[in-house]
């Protein structure tokens, strides 16, 4: 699924910051897209307008084909739960819930699926993830890699269009942070999925076929 | 500026103003704890003050006075046999007293004075008062008190009459009493008449209530000592004051009670603050931790909280005075009534704010603050700073640690147990309140493994998530995750649903045996007492003679004259009663706590033989067989106790004896009230307008059917608990308080889980579910527990407190129906306490909780 931004930007008038200023971007069904750039460049308002976590000041959003820039809170919701994952730096598990309950929020959330369909989905996603043996594991009984793992596994459980990570390697080690990648590339390839991923890491980057470069709230250059 | 004073003040105080929901609610919950605290105190320190002061008053500078411990009265010719006195210097003087009635209509009671115009006017503090001439020994000549004067515009000149006993006499306005002097007396509410006068309306003649002395201070106990020696054994000679003290005795157990009770709304208040501490202290623990780490010591850290709970304490007890002031007088006039019928009239008018009884409450609700706050700031302050910075350690210590504190929970329900069954001390039931305690502090000790096993089990069965679906399963999993908090919340909704459902049972238990005895007791057709009586003057009687009247007119089968009057047992204000014991045995009327039938009962009794009623019986430990003492006006009586009844008209407790005995040993043949028995075929009006036709002229009577009696028991019973529901109402807001302050918490918590919830595609109206979730888990959970103690509490208030402080035997009735009811509407309420929080979940921004986290 397309998605295409329109001289996109970004005020947060209680700062007054520009934080993104006419950006217009494409992104097609299949792209493993890297945002790189300093901090404060407009990484994280970029991924929130895209992750439809937030709206433009001024610009347009479409996806597919359709202008969801001034769509209700509620639909866009809607649309965000069913096409859009989402991985952190922070992995951001909820802590009172096991691995696999965490991994099957989005669908619970949904409440479309099947109890048995969603268990089902849960074990193939953790199977693929390297997680199975974790399932009834609570977020602090696991590491940094794994939080990830489940946090991708949560990301892509409900099989969404576009997969948004804030910096997904910026927590783990050098060898965590490669099976990341890797993982994530898996994902891509293998489900044809749309990865944005916003990160300060040449290597990071590396793993993506296409790279934005950022500063101060632009486009500075895209490259393939 | 001090480094501490900043640190507050950007550490403590800053947050308390960004929070300022929470630290509303939390000062508003103190508040409510102190305010209703203090209005109760001031009400019932008013009720005794403004008695004492009218002792006080009517005492004038007598520092001694002689009085009966039998009745009302003592022989005027007594003073006669006090002249010896004379010659060690002391004066003394006759006065009579009591309640009567103003004007011919109203209710207003008044308190008639019959002074010796001619005694030294040092026997009239400040002197009588008056600021006109006046003649006292006019027939009908009265000193009109000043609040009487002006609130029926009275002046020099005008007439009025009293309602005395069963007839009306007239007065005449020599003079207005000014505040000062006599004229203080009964709030204003007196009439000051010379003896003679006051004898012969109150029908009194050669009698008088009291004989006030003025002894040299320097001889005053060996004085004491002669006068008492020289005295019958039923008359005391004592300081004016311990009337005061008499009064106190008798009003204890209520005063007690109602001290009690309000002083659960403090313990749920102490909750609140305890809850309010320990969010504060979890939501900033990572902040302590910093704080310890860049080396600021344990000491100042603790300094920190306790500055923010002395905070919490001075501001909400500060409002709680202000308002405990206004709310005085509400409470005042809540127990007015309840006093005056139970045990002593006065006008109570507004109350007395002593300064002393404002700093009292306002050092109870800073200490009691202070206190609830010290177990989250020593565990907070105690804990290494690397420990401190992870948030979720203390929730887990909780969790961890629920084991434990159900140990100590079982071992406070055994606490419970063994105090329940402890006798009461000074006649209070201190050992009952402690073991209501004790079920209270155990089931709070208990809940973190209610909280545990409960929403552990609602949040990961999978029965139970897929009735209450992912909202549910949230919500039950984040009250888990914060067990500390929940459980505190559910410990305050429990303390005020316990208290609720306790006192509805025993308030509901109370009434059906009171209906039952009501029922069982009320056999005449008519009831009759005097006019004054009827309109408020509680000792007010009829003359023997409307007996006979009543007696010989055409339909009446029987006649039941039955008189009663104070005296001191063992120096313990009681009752003794004169009643017709052969139209009792006929008619019955009587149940015996032996279970015996009336017929057995009277079978054993002799000329000598007394019934005394089951508060006489518990209060002043006596049991059937057993002989008691009694004062009477013709020396002390041994008396043989034949039988102990149920009654719930006093808990001062009552002696009844014939009324022929009564009539031998007391001077008194007028009556209290008289039951008229009608043939089975007599119209009540018809009977009623015939007694009336029969007395016209000679006495004024009120009748009342036996419906309308039971009628009005159940108004002055209904009056006399509304205080308590007033109570109980307050104690379950502020615990409502206390479930909006842990929720609010809860969701500021749980705002980083609500944006990623945001992020995962729940909807807003999704996250105000869960916080719904939530006020419904914690409402049913501290419901559950509620009803659970307050089952408990219920059978200590039934069984124990209200027997040793009363010493009534109740039939335990619960209210099915309040039960139910109450339940919803704490649901209902736990929902409404959701809403503020719920809003604020809805309303999180995502991408800046998710970033700053």
């Amino acid at each position: 699924m397309n998605l295409e931004l329109r001289a996109v930007s970004k005020k947060y008038s209680d700062h007054d910051v520009n934080a993104l200023r006419e950006v217009s971007l494409h992104f097609s069904s299949g792209d493993f897209v890297a945002v790189c750039g300093p901090s404060g460049c407009g990484k994280s308002t970029l991924l929130n307008i895209v992750g439809l976590m937030d709206k433009p000041t001024m610009g347009t959003v479409i996806f597919g084909d359709d202008d969801i820039t001034s769509l209700a809170d509620e639909k866009l919701t809607r649309l965000r739960g069913e096409r859009i994952g989402f991985v952190f730096q922070f992995f951001n598990l909820l802590s009172t819930m096991t691995v696999e309950e965490n991994v099957a929020l989005p669908l619970e959330i949904q409440g479309r699926a099947k109890p048995q369909e969603i268990k089902s989905r849960v074990s193939n996603i953790l199977e693929r993830v390297g997680m199975s043996h974790r399932v009834g594991f609570y977020p602090s009984q696991l590491s940094g890699g794994e939080m990830q793992r489940t946090a991708i596994a949560r990301a892509v459980i409900h099989k969404p269009k576009i997969v948004v990570a804030d910096e997904p390697t910026g927590n783990l080690d050098s060898e965590n942070g490669n099976l990341v990648l890797e993982l994530l590339k898996q994902l891509n390839q293998a489900e044809g999925q749309t990865i944005i991923m916003a990160t300060h890491s040449l290597e990071a980057a590396s793993y993506a076929s296409r790279r934005i470069d950022m500063r101060d709230g632009k486009v500075l250059s895209e490259a393939r | 500026m001090r480094f501490s004073s900043r640190l507050f003040i950007s550490f403590i105080l800053r947050d308390l103003l960004k929070n300022w929901v929470r630290s509303f609610i939390t000062i508003g919950g103190i508040a409510l704890g102190v305010s209703v605290f203090l209005a109760i105190t001031l009400a019932n320190e008013t009720a005794l003050s403004k008695f004492r002061e009218t002792v006080d008053v009517i005492a004038g500078k007598a520092n001694l006075e002689i009085r009966s411990q039998s009745g009302r009265y003592i022989p005027l010719s007594y003073m006669e046999q006090l002249v010896w006195l004379q010659n060690l210097g002391v004066r003394f003087a006759p006065m009579l007293q009591d309640t009567v009635v103003f004007g011919k209509e109203g209710s207003e009671p008044v308190q008639l004075v019959g002074i010796d115009v001619l005694a030294d006017q040092d026997f009239f503090a400040g002197g009588v008062g008056t600021n006109e001439s006046y003649d006292m020994f006019a027939p009908g000549a009265a000193l009109v008190g000043w609040r009487l004067a002006e609130t029926f515009h009275l002046k020099v000149g005008d007439d009025f009459d009293l309602t005395v006993n069963d007839r009306q006499h007239k007065f005449h306005v020599s003079g207005i009493l000014e505040k000062s002097g006599l004229g203080g007396a009964f709030s204003g509410n007196v009439v000051a008449t010379d003896i003679e006068n006051a004898q012969a309306a109150l029908d009194s003649v050669s009698k008088i209530s009291e004989i006030e002395l003025i002894v040299p201070d320097n001889r005053l106990d060996e004085i004491k000592e002669e006068i008492q020696a020289s005295l019958p054994a039923t008359m005391i000679v004592e300081r004016p004051e311990s009337r005061g003290n008499n009064v106190e005795k008798m009003t204890r157990s209520f005063q007690y009670n109602l001290t009690a009770l309000a002083f659960i709304a403090l313990i749920v208040g102490m909750f609140l603050i305890h809850n309010t501490i320990t969010i504060s202290v979890i939501r900033r623990r990572a902040e302590i931790g910093t704080l310890r780490a860049l080396g600021l010591p344990r000491r100042q850290v603790s300094a920190l909280f306790m500055g923010e709970a002395a905070a919490f304490g001075v501001l909400g007890s500060a409002v709680g005075v202000a308002c405990g002031v206004v709310f005085a007088d509400g409470a005042l006039s809540a127990i007015a009534g309840t006093m005056e019928h139970f045990y002593f009239q006065h006008p109570f008018g507004s109350t007395s704010v002593e300064p002393s009884s404002l700093l009292r409450a306002f050092l109870i609700g800073l200490v009691i603050t202070m206190v609830a706050a010290v177990p989250p700031i020593w565990e907070s302050t105690t804990v290494q700073p690397a420990e401190a910075v992870r948030r979720s350690s203390l929730e887990s210590k909780v969790l961890g640690s629920s084991g434990r504190l159900s140990l100590i929970g079982l071992l406070l329900f055994l606490g419970c147990w063994l105090a329940a069954q402890g006798p009461p001390i000074n006649g209070f039931p201190f050992l009952g309140y402690l073991s209501a305690l004790c079920a209270i502090l155990g089931m709070s000790f208990c809940t973190p493994i209610l909280v545990k096993s409960i929403f552990g089990l609602v949040g990961s069965t999978r029965a139970f998530r897929r009735i209450i679906g992912v909202e549910g399963t949230l919500a039950a999993r984040s009250l888990y995750g914060a067990s500390g908090r929940t459980s505190l919340a559910i410990a305050s909704l429990m303390i005020g649903i316990s208290m609720m459902i306790s006192l509805a049972i025993m308030i509901s238990s109370f009434r059906s045996t009171v209906v039952a005895w009501v029922d069982q007791t009320l056999k005449a057709d008519l009831w009759i007492q005097s006019a004054s009586r009827e309109r408020g003057s509680r000792q007010a009687r009829l003359s023997e003679a409307v007996s006979g009247m009543i007696q010989k007119l055409p339909g009446v089968v029987a006649v039941d004259g039955f008189v009663e009057q104070r005296m001191l047992y063992r120096g313990e204000p009681s009752i003794v009663s004169g009643g017709e014991f052969n139209i009792i045995k006929r008619f019955g009327g009587l149940r015996f706590t032996s279970g015996e039938s009336v017929d057995q009962v009277f079978s054993r009794l002799t000329s000598k033989s007394c019934l005394i009623s089951e508060s006489f019986a518990i209060r002043r430990n006596v049991c059937t067989g057993d002989t008691i003492e009694v004062p009477t006006d013709k020396g002390i009586i041994s008396l043989s106790v034949g039988g102990v009844y149920y009654d719930y008209s006093s808990d001062l407790g009552q002696v009844v004896i014939d009324r022929e005995l009564y009539k031998k040993y007391f001077d008194d043949h007028s009556l209290t009230s008289i039951a008229v028995y009608l043939r089975p075929d007599v119209d009540l009006e018809q009977a009623r307008s015939e007694i009336l036709n029969a007395v016209n002229g000679y006495s004024l009577i009120c009748i009342r059917s036996t419906r309308e009696l039971r009628k009005e028991a159940m108004r002055v019973f209904d009056r006399t608990f509304a205080v308590t529901y007033a109570l109980h109402t307050i104690a379950v807001t502020v615990a409502l308080l206390s479930i909006m302050n842990a929720l609010l918490a809860l969701s500021f918590e749980s705002r980083r889980d609500f944006g990623i919830l945001r992020y995962l595609g729940a909807q807003r109206g999704q996250l105000q579910a869960i916080v719904y979730g939530q006020s419904f888990l914690l409402g049913c959970l501290g419901n559950g527990t509620g009803l659970f103690v307050g089952g408990i509490l219920s059978l200590l208030l039934v069984n124990v407190i209200n027997r040793q402080s009363f010493g009534w035997t109740v039939q335990l009735a619960i209210p099915w129906d309040f039960i139910a009811q109450s339940s919803l509407l704490v649901l209902l309420a736990a929902l409404a306490a959701g809403f503020v929080p719920a809003r604020q979940a809805a309303r999180t921004k995502a991408p800046e909780v998710v970033r700053d986290e």
